[in-house]
C-alpha cells in the first residue's frame, strides 16, 4: 500500500515536471527543424535534418539585431540608474534614522502594488506633453518606476544583513562617511548590488506593455516588441519565432544560474516580482 | 570638509534620486491618472473637456466594463487557485532531498523567466489545433478523440487559465519553498515520534508554519492577476476570441487605443485601483476577525 502511493507519487511528479520541461524543450527543437518538418505529422521529437536556418534567417531578415541592440540599452541603461539610486537609498534607509524614512519605505512598497497597465496611459500621455513621445529616454524612465519599488525593498534587505561594525571601524580609522560607503558598504554588498541588477535587467528585457505603448517608431522597438511584428506579419514562420524565443531567453538565463544561489535565500522575506 | 556633514544631510542627499523617482515617476502618474478621469480626452490630440463624474457614470452603465469585471474575476480566480496547489505541490516535492534537486528547483523557474511574448507565442504552437504538440499527445495517449481547438470561443478562457498557471506557478513555488527550508526539522522529528502520519505532519506542522508566506502570496497573486495585461492581450488580442477573454486591463487599452478616449481609458484605471484597495482591506479584515475567533475560541 505504502509502496503503491510511493509510486503514484513519483509517476505524477514526472508528469508534472514534463508538462513544465516539456514545452522549453519543445521551443528548441522546434527552432532547428526545416520548416516543412514542422508540418508533419505525428511531429517528430528529433529533428530529421538538422539546420540553423530558422537563426540565420531571425539574423538576416528581420530587424532584429536593431531589436536586439536597443533591448541591450534599455535594459542596461535602467539596469545602472536602478542600482546605484536603489543602493544609495537603501543605506540611507538602514543606517540614518531621518524622519521620513518610513514614509518613503511605505511609497515605494504602494509602487509596487501599482501595476504596469495602470501608469502606462499617463506616461504615454505626458511623455508627448514633455516631447519625450517615442524616444528610447521615455521607455528608460517608465521601467526605472517599474522596477525601482522592488530593487529598493530587496537591497535594504541585503545591506540589514552587513554587520555596522565594519562602518565604525572604518569611521575610527578616520575615514569619512563618503570613503566609508565606497570602500566598505559597496565592496561588502556586492552580491546584492549583482542580484538586483541581473533582476532588473530581467524585467525591463522582458517588458511587453511599457515598449508596445511608449515606442512607436521601427527604429526604436526592442525585442519583445519585434517578436510580436514578426509574428504578425503575413505567414506565421514558427521556425524563426521559436529561434526567437530562445534568443532572448538566452541572456535571462545565463543571469539567472548566476544569481539563482542567492536570490533564493532573500525571497523568502520578499516574493519576487517580473 | 565632508566629513563635517551631518548624517542628516549625508543620509538627506543618499535619498534625493530615489524621492524624485518614487515622486516623479510612480506618484504623479498616478495622481496624473486620476485627474486625468474628469476628463474626456482625446489618447492623441489635445482635445480636453472636464466632464466631472462623466466618465464614471459612462463606464458603470456600459455592459462591456460589467463583462470586463467579470471576466477578470473568473480569469484571477481560477488561475490562483491553480497556481497556489500547483506551486505548493511542487514545492513540497522539491522541499525533499533527492539527486538531482537543485536541477529541478532551476528548470521549474523558467517558465517564469521567460518574456510573455514568448511564453504566449510558444503556447500557440503547442496548442495549434493541427499541427500542435499538446493536441498530439492527447490524441495518443486516447484522452480525447478529435483535435480539441484551443483558440476557439469556447476554450480560449481555459486555456489563459492554463498558461498563466504554467507562466506563474513558479512565483508561488520560490516564495514557499524558500519558507519551508526554514521549518526546524526537529518539529517533525518530534512529530514522528509521537507516531504522527505524513499527512497529519503535513496539516499540523506544515501548514501553519506556510500560513503567513501563504497568506500574502494570496494577496499579491490576485492583485497581479487581477491587473495582468499582456499575457491575456498576446494570447488573443482585441479581435476575435479576444473579447472572451477581455479583462478589465485590456478594456483600459482598449478604451485608450481602439476608441482613443484616454479619459475613460484612465476612469477604468482608476477603478481598478480602488478595487485592488478594497479588496486588500477586506482581506486584511477577514484575516483579523478570523485571528479574533480563533482566540476567543481557544
Amino acid at each position: 500500500m505504502k509502496l503503491a502511493i510511493k509510486y503514484i507519487l513519483i509517476i505524477f511528479f514526472i508528469v508534472l515536471s514534463t508538462i513544465i520541461v516539456l514545452p522549453l524543450l519543445w521551443m528548441i527543437i522546434t527552432s532547428l527543424k526545416q520548416s516543412n518538418e514542422l508540418l508533419l505529422y505525428p511531429p517528430t521529437f528529433i529533428p530529421q535534418n538538422f539546420t540553423f536556418d530558422n537563426y540565420l534567417n531571425l539574423f538576416e531578415q528581420t530587424k532584429f539585431v536593431v531589436y536586439l541592440s536597443n533591448s541591450l540599452i534599455v535594459a542596461s541603461s535602467v539596469t545602472i540608474i536602478t542600482g546605484i539610486v536603489a543602493t544609495l537609498a537603501a543605506y540611507s534607509l538602514v543606517r540614518f534614522n531621518i524622519k521620513f524614512n518610513n514614509v518613503i519605505k511605505i511609497s515605494a512598497l504602494l509602487g509596487y502594488m501599482i501595476a504596469p497597465i495602470m501608469i502606462v496611459i499617463p506616461f504615454f500621455l505626458i511623455m508627448r506633453v514633455i516631447n519625450l513621445g517615442n524616444t528610447t529616454l521615455s521607455l528608460i524612465l517608465a521601467h526605472i518606476a517599474f522596477c525601482f519599488p522592488f530593487s529598493l525593498w530587496l537591497m535594504i534587505a541585503y545591506i540589514k544583513d552587513l554587520p555596522e561594525q565594519y562602518e565604525k571601524a572604518a569611521y575610527i580609522d578616520g575615514a569619512n562617511k563618503f570613503q566609508t560607503f565606497c570602500y566598505v558598504v559597496i565592496p561588502n554588498v556586492l552580491p546584492g548590488i549583482l542580484a538586483i541588477s541581473i533582476f532588473t535587467f530581467i524585467l525591463s528585457w522582458n517588458d511587453y506593455v511599457f515598449a508596445r505603448i511608449l515606442i512607436t517608431g521601427d527604429a526604436l522597438k526592442t525585442i519583445p516588441i519585434g517578436i510580436e511584428d514578426i509574428y504578425h506579419s503575413t505567414v506565421v514562420d514558427w521556425g524563426m519565432l521559436m529561434a526567437s524565443g530562445v534568443v532572448i531567453s538566452v541572456p535571462i538565463i545565463v543571469g539567472f544560474i548566476i544569481i539563482y544561489q542567492t536570490l533564493f535565500k532573500k525571497s523568502q522575506s520578499l516574493g519576487m516580482k517580473f | 570638509m565632508i566629513n563635517k556633514i551631518s548624517n542628516t544631510t549625508f543620509a538627506v542627499w543618499l535619498l534625493l534620486p530615489a524621492i524624485i523617482i518614487i515622486i516623479g515617476l510612480i506618484f504623479y502618474p498616478v495622481i496624473y491618472n486620476f485627474n486625468l478621469s474628469f476628463y474626456e480626452k482625446h489618447s492623441f490630440l489635445s482635445i480636453e473637456k472636464y466632464v466631472g463624474f462623466g466618465n464614471y457614470t459612462t463606464l458603470f452603465s456600459d455592459p462591456e466594463f460589467w463583462y470586463s469585471l467579470k471576466n477578470g474575476l473568473i480569469y484571477s480566480i481560477s488561475s490562483i487557485i491553480s497556481q497556489i496547489v500547483i506551486g505548493l505541490i511542487c514545492a513540497l516535492y522539491l522541499n525533499q532531498k533527492f539527486r538531482g534537486v537543485n536541477l529541478f528547483r532551476g528548470l521549474f523557474l523558467f517558465p517564469y523567466l521567460v518574456p510573455t511574448i514568448v511564453v504566449t507565442i510558444l503556447w500557440k504552437w503547442l496548442l495549434n489545433s493541427s499541427y500542435g504538440l499538446v493536441n498530439y499527445i492527447m490524441l495518443s495517449m486516447g484522452i480525447i478523440n478529435s483535435p480539441i481547438v484551443w483558440l476557439s470561443e469556447s476554450y480560449i478562457m481555459t486555456t489563459l487559465i492554463l498558461v498563466s498557471t504554467w507562466q506563474f506557478f513558479p512565483f508561488v513555488l520560490v516564495t514557499l519553498l524558500a519558507r519551508l527550508q526554514t521549518i526546524p526539522e526537529n518539529l517533525y522529528s518530534a512529530a514522528k515520534i509521537d507516531g504522527a502520519s505524513t499527512f497529519s505532519r503535513f496539516i499540523h506542522i506544515t501548514l501553519p508554519q506556510l500560513k503567513n508566506v501563504l497568506l500574502s502570496v494570496v494577496l499579491i497573486r490576485a492583485i497581479w492577476m487581477f491587473t495582468k495585461f499582456d499575457t491575456v492581450w498576446l494570447l488573443a488580442g482585441a479581435e476575435g476570441v479576444g473579447k472572451y477573454i477581455q479583462t478589465l486591463p485590456v478594456y483600459t487599452y482598449r478604451k485608450t487605443f481602439s476608441y482613443l478616449q484616454a479619459g475613460m481609458g484612465a476612469s477604468v484605471a482608476v477603478v481598478m485601483l480602488l478595487i485592488i484597495i478594497t479588496g486588500t482591506i477586506i482581506y486584511f479584515y477577514i484575516l483579523h476577525k478570523t485571528k479574533q475567533e480563533l482566540i476567543e475560541a481557544k
